[in-house]
């Protein structure tokens, strides 16, 4: 059965979870309240996963090959938890995202360069 | 991690809403979700040092939003196949709850019949308790069950005038008893409500493929149905649908009984890598029995036109028997020869993957071992005979 892939090609742009989520796994595995901790912390407030959001989303990048299981034997914890790692397909999902966003800036910080301050008051009115 | 702070009641009242998803979903995801909202309640504690009631509001429409949107995601997932043997099995379950609402039709024919109530009641209350006192839930059920066989006698000498001087009995008996059932018919309905999560989950069990959106289109129906019973006045009609009404439930029964009689039937169940069943089998035993399967192969010679012919058995593979009585203890490795009935199904390959086989609405389930796609047979063993 094919399934529509959600994060397929590199210029499709990312749901805010998923990018928040992305990011706050590279710069280590987490778990999944750490990871919504992260995303709230990000995202300055402005991104808040429940716990079934969050597995709901972690569930589809799991499909999608962006994020791994991780088994971790932490010895005083005695739940098992599962922690999630960015794939090599994950992080190149990250870079392209980021990548995007940059080259977004670029052309915005252009866009304004180029327009006169008389354009501006124009265009505010 | 420190995950000291004991609050079962929260973490039950989490796991119950954690229900609220589809199974497969919950399986692998809602361990872990119970351990983020332990966090999430603790954080809350350390914050605040109580938990608020706004913080119930963002969970609850944490789950509403997102299990909905996972049943979307099953149902998008389910193959027409799949969807027909719910559909199928939905008729099944139907028929089960028809039978459930015999007290209904008792209230549709003959009005006040409040002993269902009671028999509701305890069934409430069994729910309620049954996971702390069992002893307590068989004298409930065995109770319940006393009661509900003395209305349907009741009704069934009222419908075709029994005779039978115990059926006479039993009906006297609800008779006399009756003005004392005063409990309402809303504590009725609201208990016969309380009881689809106890139907549920042995379907559930069974099929594998019932969804909480037939139990909710079931609930309605059950609370239609009651609702009726409480406006409508016995007439001749209702008595014919009456009739009706047993007859399905004959029928019902009946069928129930033929799919217990089959279940209690030796079955061995295998797995089987090979299209081909005919030629030889060696039955080995290494915790499990196994049946090693042999091609029999012919190879001939022929010399100034004499044909001679060897025959050599070639090991082709392995299966397994899940289900073995003891008495194949005697094939031990001896060759046998099998017959019975073999159905081809595409498995699932891989170490420690969980594969089930269905038969009839019951379905067994094992872990799958060894890499590569498997065939695995529902194998009806009919006979094992020595070579």
């Amino acid at each position: 059965m094919s399934k529509k892939k959600m994060f397929s090609t590199n210029y499709e742009p990312l749901t805010p979870s998923v990018f928040y989520i992305l990011l706050s796994l590279s710069i280590k595995e987490k778990h999944g309240y750490e990871i919504m901790k992260e995303v709230q912390d990000t995202s300055k407030g402005k991104i808040k996963l429940g716990p079934g959001t969050l597995y709901g989303t972690i569930k589809r990048m799991l499909e999608e090959k962006l994020i791994i299981e991780v088994q971790k034997n932490n010895h005083e914890d005695l739940e098992r938890r599962k922690y999630y790692k960015l794939t090599k397909h994950g992080q190149s999902i990250l870079s392209s995202e980021l990548k995007r966003f940059a080259d977004a800036l670029e052309i915005a910080k252009q866009s304004t360069l180029n327009i006169s301050p008389l354009k501006l008051i124009t265009y505010s009115v | 991690m420190q995950n000291k702070i004991i609050m079962p009641s929260a973490d039950k009242a989490y796991l119950w809403l954690l229900s609220f998803y589809p199974e497969k979903y919950r399986k692998e995801y809602g361990e872990q979700m119970l351990y983020m909202f332990k966090d999430l309640y603790r954080e809350q504690i350390e914050l605040y040092g109580t938990i608020n009631f706004m913080f119930w509001v963002t969970i609850v429409k944490d789950v509403i939003i997102s299990s909905s949107a996972q049943h979307f995601e099953t149902m998008k997932q389910k193959s027409l196949q799949e969807i027909a043997l719910s559909l199928g099995n939905s008729v099944l379950i139907a028929l089960f709850i028809l039978l459930l609402l015999t007290p209904a039709i008792a209230d549709l024919l003959y009005t006040s019949s409040q002993i269902f109530a009671l028999l509701n009641m305890n069934l409430a209350l069994f729910i309620w308790i049954m996971n702390n006192m069992p002893q307590i839930l068989i004298a409930g059920i065995v109770i319940s069950i006393i009661l509900y066989l003395i209305t349907i006698i009741h009704l069934l000498v009222v419908l075709f005038k029994i005779k039978q001087p115990l059926f006479v009995k039993l009906h006297n008996l609800y008779i006399r008893f009756k003005p004392y059932f005063v409990i309402s018919n809303i504590l009725s309905l609201s208990s016969f409500m309380m009881l689809i999560p106890l139907i549920i989950p042995f379907f559930v069990n069974v099929s594998g493929v019932f969804t909480q959106e037939t139990g909710i289109l079931f609930k309605s129906f059950f609370v239609i149905i009651l609702t009726l019973s409480q406006m409508v006045k016995p007439s001749k009609l209702l008595q014919s649908i009456g009739l009706i009404w047993f007859a399905l439930i004959a029928i019902f029964v009946g069928y129930l009984l033929f799919i217990i009689y089959q279940e209690f039937q030796p079955q061995y169940y295998g797995t089987f890598p090979l299209d081909d069943i005919k030629g030889v089998y060696k039955l080995n035993y290494d915790g499990d029995y196994w049946i090693t399967y042999y091609d029999v192969k012919e190879q001939c010679t022929q010399i100034n036109s004499i044909k001679q012919c060897n025959t050599s058995l070639i090991k082709k593979g392995n299966t397994s028997i899940v289900e073995a009585p003891g008495e194949l203890d005697k094939y031990l490795d001896k060759s046998i020869i099998v017959t019975g009935e073999f159905v081809k199904i595409h498995g699932p390959g891989g170490d420690n993957k969980q594969f089930c086989i269905k038969s009839g609405i019951t379905s067994k389930c094992r872990k799958s071992t060894g890499h590569g796609i498997w065939y695995f047979s529902p194998l009806k063993i009919k006979s094992i005979k020595l070579k």
